[in-house]
């Protein structure tokens, strides 16, 4: 389809650097500490170190299907039929994805800005950002992503650095916070944090090499895991366990509490810029690779004519919570908890399946 | 109606796209509609230029050995006796023992009178009497050889070249039994000398700028470059007007799919006059709604020489005293030719001074607006209070206010210019003091806005780019617009679907956000920030050079001298 297009290693760090670290801005860090206590930053160190191992052991599988991507592998495995239905199902995951983060933010910035604004105004801003950058294309995305994120990744450390003088060492105590059964079990499951790797697997056909695939996965979730376990652990540093259980959005909170001198006080309204600009990237990246997916399972030659339908649809999907919270409580209890059987379930078993069909294929031309 | 209902359709109805391949400058690449990338290197170039040279005239454009013939046709081509400036001289020329018949024609005004008596009409009809050195010489290699000491004579078997040659300031020369005609390059115009910058004024470095004649321009980037590897390579463009552009090249130093994308694109220009560089930058082109350049359009000499060392290429008009030059990025629009003139500590301050220009240009007044309609928290209290004490007796919404002030600094700069010289800066005066004084004490405007249109005002003329400086003042009413929509969000959406339009766009196969958006190596020797000097080893990457070194690795070798010897 667009195989022709090929980016560069940085450009898809970018992406899924971006991909992963834009909950920080919603609710991990509140997650973190409803999941484990005081221990959610190291509920979040173990949650990276499985993610890890996973990806180690997916990657390893991946190795015999260098420059295919996770639909491609699935033909492979089932044919036709196989890779229409992993097709619709990663598409379908990454609409849902799209629509609940669009109506998320949404509700946060009508929180936060425009109280007056009707949710569908708010929402308009979002999905006019993400149906021009999916008409401009995928080179357009991963090289926006490729110059925005270094940018949202130094505003982020900032608002950290900034609410340094808050920090207090005994915020963290009990330092197991609500015990090691909840970390180790919670963690696990909450490696579906990491859902949006889908993508990563799609971008294989773009990378070319699987030296290359395999560094963007190893380099982007080590740099997401540091900025998931320093997002949490600075969260628990700066709020005392039970306050941070109320906040409804952890990092703009911290950046309320940003105070230099007398003149700079407020300066949180700043952080709804890069706030916006990781939510815009996000959401364009996702509803690309959604309008992707479902083009290639379903053998379409042209991506382009589904971004207004896909957008309405995205659209009608986001209104369907009732409010804010059950929003917050489909993505932390649906999407973070189960999006590993989507990642790490799925694309694995679609991966040995291939790799049975390669090799009983090999052995019946042998004999 | 027909274009909105076309646009409907094209939006709600699928039609599948023609295939288009678009020009990717790397370093193997193919100009764009073009299968085989032979047919366009340097060499293959040379020799379909040489063919062209060759080539016979078409059927019914020959010369012809009746001189009664050709003073037909070309008293038919230029409508004589109704056009006034064209000279057609009759004479004989002596050949042995017979006097042969022959005339000249040329343009009055264009051509130099002195070269033509001395050079050219003299020798011809004096010179001829004296006796033959040659008695075996035919008449076509006695007047060549002896009878036209001028430097540049050829000899052309078609009209077509010969009026080409007359409507470009040269003579055309006809003889009685020879079928060819005669020419003689004795352009003679009256034109601009050599003057210092208008519009890219710097302090230190070259104080030289570009006239309006092609060869003058040419030759002042090669007065600077100085290597026979610097390649002028000429196109006519326009129907009509057939306006002389050269492509300007080092030619082994560019990328030569790149020189073949310049000419494939000059070549299929089907336009009956162009008259400026401004114009063929519009033709030329990859995206036309785009509102910033996509091409550095330049009137100094050093800086397009300093541009083609680096692995570009400069397209010169006729006509014009701007010198285009491709490809770009976005970062040389914020460079001036200044910064290679100066110190890099002095050029980094200065470029972080256009940056942040370039960013009160563009976002000030929106962010003006999108504060003090929906981020009233983020301005401190003692700041806030003296802000809406200045605003309490202004009726207008800030939006109103701003558009008030925007358009009446617009208008002032327009009239600024039109008006004739000496008023000018008085036009300014009145426009800044008066009007911006009255419209405050009149409680039309807050004393606080005066001030961010003035400083919107500075920050543009701080943008090094002319083109770039006007894209922003489109923008910028957009950015106020999207402000008063919807606060931050709106302008966060800006300047993502800005960003978005940028990484998708090329210039001449070139990445315009490159070498940050696809990152490519030595991304921080000269985008941003400027290494020193003894730190440009190399040329940018994106440009896919031949050569990709540009210096030593040990620029200043002295110093390496200086510690052998230690």
């Amino acid at each position: 389809m667009q195989h022709k297009i090929k980016f560069g290693r940085w450009e898809s760090i970018a992406l899924i650097l971006n991909l992963i670290c834009t909950k920080i801005f919603l609710y991990f860090n509140r997650l973190t500490v409803e999941d484990a206590g005081t221990a959610g930053w190291l509920m979040t160190v173990f949650t990276c170190a499985v993610t890890l191992l996973a990806y180690s052991l997916l990657i390893w599988m991946y190795k015999k299907f260098e420059g295919k991507d996770i639909l491609d592998i699935a033909g492979i495995a089932g044919g036709k039929i196989l890779k229409a239905i992993t097709g619709f199902a990663l598409g379908g995951v990454l609409v849902v994805l799209a629509a609940l983060t669009m109506r998320e933010y949404s509700e946060d910035i009508k929180i936060i800005s425009l109280p007056t604004s009707p949710l569908s105004y708010v929402m308009f801003f979002f999905i006019a950002g993400m149906v021009t950058a999916s008409y401009l294309g995928v080179e357009s995305i991963v090289r926006h992503n490729a110059i925005i994120t270094p940018i949202i990744a130094a505003g982020y450390v900032l608002i950290l650095l900034g609410a340094i003088p808050r920090a207090d060492l005994t915020n963290l105590m009990p330092i197991l916070g609500t015990g090691l059964k909840d970390i180790v079990l919670k963690g696990l499951y909450r490696t579906s944090i990491f859902v949006e790797l889908i993508v990563l697997f799609m971008l294989p056909p773009f990378l070319g090499s699987y030296k290359e695939v395999r560094s963007v996965g190893f380099i982007s979730i080590g740099l997401s895991s540091f900025f998931l376990v320093m997002g949490s652990l600075s969260y628990i540093l700066v709020f005392p366990y039970p306050a941070s259980l109320e906040l409804f959005l952890p990092v703009f909170n911290m950046a309320t509490l940003i105070r230099i001198g007398r003149f700079f006080q407020r300066i949180e309204s700043l952080f709804v810029f890069i706030w916006v600009m990781s939510a815009l990237l996000y959401l364009a990246t996702v509803f690309f690779f959604a309008v992707y997916t479902f083009s290639k399972a379903a053998g379409l030659k042209y991506s382009r004519p589904m971004i207004i339908p896909f957008a309405i649809i995205v659209f009608s999907i986001a209104f369907i919570p009732l409010n804010l919270m059950s929003v917050i409580e489909i993505h932390t209890n649906i999407i973070n908890s189960w999006g590993w059987i989507a990642v790490f379930v799925l694309c694995g078993l679609i991966m040995v399946g291939a790799g049975l069909r390669k090799r009983g294929r090999r052995e019946k031309k042998g004999k | 109606m027909s274009f909105i209902s076309r646009q409907l359709k094209k939006y709600l109805f699928f039609e599948e796209p023609e295939k288009q391949e678009k020009f990717i400058l790397k370093p193997d690449s193919k100009p764009a509609g073009n299968k085989s990338q032979e047919n366009d290197s340097f060499e293959k170039v040379k020799e379909k230029k040489i063919a062209e040279s060759d080539q016979p005239p078409e059927p019914g454009d020959e010369v012809k050995s009746d001189i009664n013939a050709n003073l037909l046709h070309m008293k038919d081509v230029y409508s004589i006796p109704v056009n006034s400036d064209i000279i057609l001289r009759e004479f004989d020329i002596v050949y042995g023992c017979m006097s042969v018949r022959a005339f000249i024609i040329f343009f009055d005004g264009m051509t130099d009178r002195e070269v033509i008596n001395n050079y050219i009409l003299k020798p011809l009809m004096v010179n001829s009497i004296m006796p033959l050195k040659d008695t075996a010489e035919s008449l076509e290699d006695y007047i060549v050889r002896q009878l036209m000491p001028h430097c540049q004579v050829s000899i052309n078997k078609a009209y077509k070249k010969a009026v080409e040659e007359v409507n470009f300031g040269g003579c055309a020369l006809f003889v009685d039994g020879l079928a060819v005609c005669f020419t003689a390059d004795v352009k003679g115009w009256d034109h601009r000398g050599i003057e210092k910058p208008n519009n890219e004024i710097i302090i230190k470095g070259p104080q030289e700028a570009f006239n309006e004649v092609l060869r003058t321009n040419s030759a002042q980037i090669r007065k600077r470059l100085k290597d026979e590897d610097l390649i002028v390579e000429d196109v006519l463009v326009g129907k009509v007007s057939r306006t002389p552009c050269s492509i300007m090249y080092i030619k082994d130093v560019v990328n030569e799919a790149l020189v073949a994308d310049i000419r494939r694109r000059l070549e299929g220009i089907r336009v009956d006059y162009l008259l400026d560089a401004g114009a063929l930058e519009q033709l030329i082109e990859d995206s036309t709604i785009y509102p910033s350049p996509q091409m550095i359009s330049t009137e100094r000499p050093d800086y397009v020489s300093e541009l083609l060392v680096s692995g570009r290429v400069a397209i010169i008009v006729d006509g014009s005293p701007n010198v285009l030059v491709v490809p770009i990025t976005a970062y040389d629009l914020m460079h001036s030719p200044e910064d290679n003139y100066i110190r890099y500590p002095y050029v980094n301050l200065l470029r972080y001074i256009r940056y942040i220009a370039g960013f009160l240009a563009l976002l000030l007044p929106g962010l003006y607006v999108a504060v003090t309609n929906y981020h009233h928290e983020m301005i401190p209290t003692d700041l806030l209070l003296a802000i809406e004490a200045s605003r309490e007796k202004v009726p207008f919404p800030s939006l109103v206010e701003i558009l008030l002030m925007e358009l009446s600094f617009e208008l002032i700069r327009e009239a600024g210019l039109r008006v004739p010289g000496p008023i000018g800066p008085t036009l300014g005066i009145i426009g800044a003091l008066i009007l911006g004084q009255a419209a405050v004490a009149a409680n039309i405007v807050s004393p606080i806005l005066i001030i961010i249109v003035a400083v919107t005002g500075i920050g543009s003329f701080a943008i090094p780019n002319y083109s770039l400086a006007y894209s922003i003042r489109i923008l910028r009413f957009a950015f106020i617009f999207l402000g008063v929509l919807a606060g931050f969000l709106g302008i966060t959406m800006g300047l993502f679907i800005a960003g978005s339009w940028s990484t998708a766009l090329k210039s001449f196969g070139v990445p315009f956000m490159a070498p940050l958006g696809p990152r490519t190596s030595n991304k921080f020797k000269n985008v941003i920030f400027k290494a020193p000097e003894w730190k440009m080893e190399n040329r940018p990457d994106y440009l896919n050079t031949k050569k990709k070194k540009m210096q030593d690795k040990y620029s200043m070798q002295w110093k390496q001298d200086g510690k052998k010897k230690k």
